[in-house]
């Protein structure tokens, strides 16, 4: 009898599948990335939605999915922003504006259940395009289309008019279908710098959209810019005074440094002297793009007699079949688990923290068996 | 089934504390000058009789780490010392071969033998930035507690950091990244300030991870504040009122001079803060165009001066 755990995979195929995700996240590091997005997020809407080869349907799968990649979205790309259009009767309609307000999107794509007609990919393109093509220069442009039908209803002929128009603007489109690859999607994609991707299954899904949390590599020349931002002081008074947001009085908010005028939410731009006001701790939750971990490499203990133990949480090695890495960096060694927490959550590498200010001295007898991954 | 679910709960109280002990040598000996200048100027102020030496603290930490063993047989603890440039293990012992679990009694022992050690370097000195290894010890603590989540997934994991160092910015951005690990994974960062100043680090952290931030004013009785405050676990928390904070102090620290800025200049590309305009960006390297660019107003898309404007979409524009 072969051992599942809870989401069906045999334990050595889980711990595969875990190195796999962890080298296919970190491919590729030391590319400049656009860091402030402007993403276009279309939503096929066409009457495919009703289908069930998606668990419960895929309606709900896709509801569910867009909602978890919109948090994340955020989460990882605090002072970007993201705006949905959803693309049903042969028409594109965008449900929501730019903006970086996640409860608001989440809520306009709930709002809008009716799914029905045909999808048509170059009006919702067009609409993506009217939207992004006011974006500042130095913010990247984005769209990801996620496709159900396998056909589209176009006015025009979409080679000749809207991709010559993307390819200008510098807007990227991405697809991720539900069904079928369609070649017109393929062909946008790869004319844009896009990728464009088919499912699997409802998993699959969530694995794939959750890859475009990471920005993308910038597309050629970045017209890049110093911006002008606010760091307002949250401030609580004896009374309430009114905020600018929602015209209301309110004790606590964000004041504005430069005018003085109240807001409830950050990130925000200030609707007064219109400065974009942020606080410091949603930019450093960006910090650990630009300045990545390098990735660890197998490190070969079985070799050496001694019992050797992970460097942040102690974990010795007991059996065989335990898996250590070491970080080429600063040498010192670790459990597969803590390498795991290190590059995708805690995005420092506790070894190289401690080398901080003494970067030679700190040689220790780690150094010597430094194998290089034969694994057995 | 309400009364179920919270006996349920109650069962399984078991604490993992991480207690993070700024040991800084610099910072405890001129802790020692501090207090013999007060006893000299004014030798009955209230201030100087209020501040402790190293010996006490120790001595009101143990008093803590007692009780926490024994409210429950199955608490588990850490202490990792933040030092001058690095940080490391007091226990578990990082070269000894026991489990996490041991004797109280040998517990206690192991962690009072290494604390008194560091108190014979203490040493006192005029140099300003010596600030301990802050953002070391907290990685280390949440690799830890990863770990011991693993090995009993019931247990309630908690961060105490006991402070006296001041921030160092320059290590701004790996705090910066624990405190957000922390927040994700839920594990609140409590704060307790040994010092007269406020540490802004530690302010963002607890009140990011929902912990609790404390800067006693009679560290005499620093023992009743850590008993009275930071002895409940995070259940019992939801249940008592707990010291909030009136304001923090969002504001951003500036990478070229490391100084607090209220406005700042923003590079496009990488997010770093400058406090004052350059034609380059020193973290990545990026020629910024000459004109400062406000986002999102259409105005300076249209100006002459960005080139190359796209005519054709005119007829589809909005306003
Ligand atoms: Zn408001
Ligand atoms: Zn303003
Ligand atoms: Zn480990
Ligand atoms: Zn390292
Ligand atoms: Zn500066
Ligand atoms: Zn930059």
């Amino acid at each position: 009898m072969i051992e599942e755990d809870e989401k069906g995979l045999r334990p050595s195929l889980q711990e595969e599948r875990k190195i796999r995700d962890r080298r296919l996240r970190h491919d590729d590091k030391r590319v400049r990335r656009g860091m402030q997005r402007h993403l276009c997020l279309v939503l096929d809407f066409s009457k495919t939605l009703l289908l069930q080869d998606l668990k419960p349907s895929r309606y709900h799968c896709l509801l569910s999915t867009c909602e978890a990649f919109i948090k994340e979205y955020f989460d990882q790309n605090p002072i970007s922003q993201l705006s949905i259009i959803i693309t049903k009767n042969s028409k594109a309609e965008k449900i929501s504006e730019l903006s970086g307000n996640p409860s608001r999107h989440i809520q306009a794509m709930k709002d809008s259940i009716a799914t029905e007609g045909e999808p048509s990919i170059q009006n919702a393109l067009d609409v993506a395009l009217s939207t992004l093509c006011y974006v500042p220069k130095y913010g990247s442009r984005e769209v990801i289309f996620i496709s159900s039908s396998l056909t589209s209803c176009d006015p025009t002929d979409i080679q000749k008019t809207t991709i010559p128009q993307l390819q200008q603007e510098q807007i990227r489109v991405s697809f991720i279908h539900l069904a079928a690859e369609l070649h017109i999607c393929k062909f946008i994609a790869e004319h844009t710098n896009g990728s464009s991707k088919v499912i699997l299954n409802e998993e699959h899904f969530q694995d794939t959209i959750m890859l475009s949390c990471q920005p993308p590599p910038s597309m050629g020349k970045v017209e890049a810019s110093l911006v002008e931002m606010g760091f307002p002081q949250r401030y609580t008074s004896t009374i309430p005074t009114l905020c600018i947001c929602h015209e209301k009085f309110k004790y606590s908010g964000y004041i504005c440094p430069r005018c003085g005028s109240k807001s409830c939410e950050l990130p925000t731009d200030c609707q007064i002297c219109n400065l974009s006001l942020v606080s410091s701790p949603h930019l450093a939750r960006s910090y650990h793009h630009l300045f990545q971990i390098p990735l660890f490499q197998e490190f070969n203990w079985r070799d050496s007699d001694s019992i050797i133990k992970c460097f942040s949480c102690l974990l010795p090695s007991l059996n065989t079949s335990q898996l250590y890495f070491s970080c080429p960096r600063c040498h010192q060694v670790f459990c597969l688990d803590c390498d795991l927490l290190i590059h995708e959550s805690l995005h420092n590498c506790p070894g190289c923290e401690n080398n901080f200010d003494q970067s030679h001295n700190n040689d220790n007898d780690n150094n010597n068996n430094n194998g290089n991954g034969n694994s057995h | 089934m309400v009364i179920i679910e919270s006996t349920d709960e109650e069962e399984y109280d078991t604490s993992l504390l991480v207690i993070i002990v700024d040991t800084n040598i610099y910072s405890w000996g001129n802790r020692i000058l501090q207090m013999s200048n007060k006893t000299e100027s004014t030798s009955s102020t209230k201030l100087g009789s209020s501040l402790i030496g190293f010996n006490t603290f120790v001595e009101h930490l143990m008093v803590f780490i007692n009780l926490h063993l024994m409210l429950n047989q199955e608490n588990q603890i850490a202490v990792i010392s933040s030092q001058i440039g690095e940080a490391r293990f007091l226990f578990p012992e990082p070269h000894q071969s026991q489990s996490t679990k041991s004797e109280q009694k040998s517990i206690q022992n192991i962690i009072l033998g290494k604390l008194l050690h560091l108190d014979t370097t203490i040493k006192e000195t005029n140099q300003e930035s010596t600030s301990s290894n802050f953002s070391a010890a907290l990685s280390l603590s949440l690799c830890y507690i990863n770990r011991i989540k693993k090995e009993v997934p019931i247990i309630r994991p908690r961060i105490f950091v006991l402070n006296i160092s001041p921030d160092a910015s320059s290590q701004y951005i790996s705090v910066m990244n624990c405190i957000f690990s922390a927040q994700k994974q839920s594990i609140p960062l409590d704060t307790c300030i040994l010092s007269q100043q406020d540490s802004t680090f530690l302010q963002q952290a607890s009140h990011l991870t929902n912990g609790i931030y404390l800067k006693p004013q009679r560290q005499e009785n620093l023992s009743q504040y850590l008993i009275s405050t930071f002895l409940m676990d995070t259940y019992s928390r939801k249940l008592l009122q707990c010291p909030t904070l009136k304001s923090v102090d969002y504001r951003a620290t500036c990478f070229c001079h490391k100084r607090i800025v209220d406005i700042g200049f923003v590079c496009s590309v990488c997010l770093s803060i400058f406090c004052s305009y350059s034609s380059s960006c020193s973290t990545c390297g990026t020629k910024f165009s000459l004109k400062i660019e406000i986002p999102k107003s259409r105005k300076s898309l249209s100006q002459p001066s960005s080139q190359e404007q796209p005519t054709n979409n005119k007829d589809k524009v909005e306003y």
